[in-house]
């Protein structure tokens, strides 16, 4: 039972980000965010290619669909088919409702998908919700990297 | 080609019916000419026939009087004869005598006892005489009386072959002492014998008593034969090389300088053969020119031209035909090409133009999403200090809040494009609809009392594009209740009929209704008959109504007056149609 909300977020908008840390920092929820811009840059990241802050640390992946370079679905894709790193928690974070969206999201074994909520006090409940869900449930083995 | 054939063929019928009918008329004129022909043959051998029958007469008479018979006698059975009405053609009948010289004197004595003028001529040598004594009718013969036939060959000759032969004879040509026109003629001869007819040459030389005989001019033997108008054959009769009789010589109109046919035939005729040359004549021509073969020919050939310029101007006018549908088709083709061009161009440019939409749309979310989150921020970081001070701006606050709001409807206007250009983009599927649940979903959503919302007609299921009808439905009795003026007293019933193909909706509200010169641009994109401001009304929903039922091939009507509420009424299908969409 984790304390605190580790959390790498694939996400290229910096704005998206900005208000994420800050609604989770007004929360004052315990939480710590390693942030990729797109699904290159994740995969470096889990594969301990890139120094990064969660090394022995349990965490939860918050994926955007449309970024440059590799696309959200594309990540999903060459997440699931690595072995060492196939088995991350996975939430979808992302303005697209479109129901296609959705479906491939889950085909790939995703937990949960949030549609980016237009307000602060939505956003506020889609945290709240996550934070509960974290403290409640069992995640996947911390990766050890070697670096 | 077959035309060709046709006219091949029915030339050669033409050709063929005239060749045959010429054949069978040729025949048939063969045959009458051959009749003609035959006829005036026999009418020359029975007359002579007559002839012959009257001389033995004449024999008869002299045997019934022993041999001998006196002058008187002879005229009694001549007049008795009458050989003008039984015998037209004999000039006359008459007895030559045969005599040995010794005989002439008592033959003179009996001769002279008759008629004191009687005399034999001429004088020749030949070793016996035979002289005309009678010839009855004497008047127009008197030439003849005491002419000695012996004294020219043609005569004798013919007189001793009757009298070795017993038959009657007739001579070569001659000139009849008696014919004033110096003619062709000959004598006719049958010869008695004393005791009767004899048996042999010799016992026919030794008893030959004289010979019954009569004189014929040919011209008026053939006279009487027949009339030569009512014949349509003429012809010329020659003795050896000696031209006896001529009827082509006479000019009358009547002969026929080419005739139609001409035959020479060669009559045995009593010791001598005549040789006749028969020709038609110009009656037979006028009677036997059948204009049949030629009508047919002349006919036929007409009717193949008349063939040939139907043909002509059937295979022309079918030319122009082909030309003009060639045309026509080259034009429609042609058409059709710019048409299937112009449809493949309008389905990529509107299949680009929901993308383009789609992508747009969505990427529009994203900074508008971030200008009300950044709005809220700054309001957030306001409220707990600026604005929280009693000199505060109030405006800074509500302009905020309109930003917000603002904010809120533009991410609305996205979400209903984002939903319309969907409603294109995808596919429908066979996914049915429970009808009852569907209603229970309405009620709780748009927190209807049950009797406000009610389900009519005998449908409980829709079997096709569930989702669809089920966004359809929502639209519709969403607007329903949105555009009450008083939602508490809001009725709407949902009608669902099935039919054999289709089910019939017709959604029925108690509403303001709709002035119907809205009734066409209520379901245009973006068109709402309130004004612009509460976030809701995006304009979008019948829009999105109208596209889904067109989407399956039906169409989505309005009736509704102001103040009478309104009724929406569509089809929608029970399976997918065969064409794609």
């Amino acid at each position: 039972m984790p304390a605190e909300m580790n959390i790498l977020l694939v996400e290229d908008s910096d704005l998206d980000a900005m208000i994420l840390e800050r609604t989770l920092k007004r929360m004052e929820l315990p939480a710590s965010i390693v942030r990729a811009r797109d699904g290159v840059e994740a995969l470096e990241i889990l594969e301990g290619e890139l120094p990064n802050a969660l090394t022995g640390q349990p965490f939860f992946i918050l994926l955007d669909i449309n970024m440059p370079r590799m696309n959200g679905h594309d990540f999903l894709s060459a997440l699931r088919s690595k072995e060492a790193i196939s088995d991350r928690l996975v939430f979808m974070f992302t303005t697209s409702d479109n129901p296609a969206d959705i479906s491939l999201a889950y085909k790939q074994n995703v937990s949960g998908y949030f549609v980016k909520p237009q307000g602060s006090s939505e956003l506020r409940k889609v945290l709240t919700s996550l934070h509960t869900f974290w403290q409640a449930c069992i995640p996947p083995a911390p990766l050890s990297f070697n670096s | 080609m077959m035309h060709v054939i046709v006219v091949a063929l029915s030339i050669m019928m033409t050709v063929g019916v005239w060749l045959f009918s010429e054949r069978q008329i040729e025949t048939r004129i063969m045959a009458r000419f051959e009749a003609s022909r035959n006829r005036a043959l026999d009418l020359i051998v029975d007359r002579m026939g007559q002839y012959e029958d009257a001389l033995w007469a004449g024999v008869s008479a002299v045997e019934s009087h022993g041999g001998d018979m006196s002058l008187e006698e002879w005229r009694i059975f001549a007049h008795t004869l009458r050989i003008e009405e039984k015998y037209p053609g004999i000039n006359g009948i008459g007895i030559i005598h045969y005599l040995n010289r010794e005989d002439v004197p008592a033959y003179m004595e009996q001769r002279l006892a008759e008629r004191e003028t009687y005399r034999v001529y001429p004088i020749h040598d030949q070793e016996v005489m035979m002289p005309i004594s009678f010839i009855e009718p004497e008047a127009v013969n008197s030439a003849a009386v005491g002419l000695d036939v012996a004294h020219e060959r043609n005569r004798r000759t013919a007189a001793l072959a009757s009298r070795d032969s017993g038959e009657s004879r007739i001579t070569g040509p001659i000139v009849l002492v008696q014919d004033e026109g110096s003619t062709p003629g000959f004598l006719f001869y049958a010869p008695y014998y004393e005791g009767g007819p004899r048996n042999t040459v010799s016992e026919r030389s030794e008893n030959i008593l004289g010979i019954v005989y009569a004189p014929f001019v040919v011209r008026k033997l053939m006279e009487g034969l027949l009339a030569k108008e009512l014949r349509e054959v003429r012809f010329s009769i020659r003795d050896g090389d000696q031209l006896i009789y001529d009827e082509h010589a006479i000019k009358d109109g009547l002969n026929d300088p080419k005739p139609m046919f001409s035959e020479t035939v060669e009559l045995d005729i009593y010791g001598r053969v005549w040789t006749l040359d028969m020709r038609t004549n110009l009656a037979f021509r006028a009677n036997n020119t059948f204009a049949q073969p030629t009508v047919i020919l002349l006919a036929g050939l007409l009717i193949e031209g008349l063939i040939i310029t139907l043909l002509i101007m059937m295979s022309r006018a079918n030319r122009q035909a082909v030309a003009y549908a060639d045309r026509v088709t080259a034009a429609l083709r042609q058409e059709r090409n710019k048409l299937t061009e112009a449809n493949k161009k309008l389905t990529k440019t509107n299949e680009e133009l929901e993308q383009f939409t789609y992508i747009t749309s969505h990427d529009l979310k994203t900074p508008v999403r971030g200008i009300g989150s950044l709005t809220e921020m700054i309001k957030e970081d306001l409220e707990e200090d600026y604005l929280s001070r009693p000199g505060a701006n109030p405006e800074i606050q509500e302009n905020l809040d309109h930003i917000t709001e603002r904010v809120g409807r533009m991410n609305a206007l996205i979400s209903g494009v984002l939903e319309f250009s969907r409603v294109g983009r995808r596919v429908p599927t066979e996914a049915s609809l429970e009808l009852p649940d569907v209603i229970d979903d309405l009620r709780a959503d748009l927190e209807l009392r049950k009797d406000q919302l009610l389900l009519e007609g005998n449908a409980e299921t829709v079997t096709f594009d569930g989702q669809m009808f089920r966004r359809v439905l929502e639209n519709l009795v969403s607007n329903a209740v949105r555009y009450h003026p008083e939602t508490s007293k809001a009725e709407i019933s949902i009608s669902i009929e099935e039919l054999d193909d289709r089910y019939r909706v017709a959604v029925k509200d108690n509403g303001s209704g709709i002035d119907p010169r809205y009734h066409s641009k209520i379901f245009g994109v973006f068109q709402t008959l309130r004004e612009a401001g509460t976030p809701e009304s995006t304009g979008i929903g019948l829009a999105i109504v109208k596209k889904a039922v067109e989407q399956h091939g039906f169409s989505v009507r309005v009736d509704s007056t102001l103040g009478n509420g309104a009724i929406f009424r569509f089809d929608w299908p029970k399976q997918a149609p065969n064409n794609n969409y």
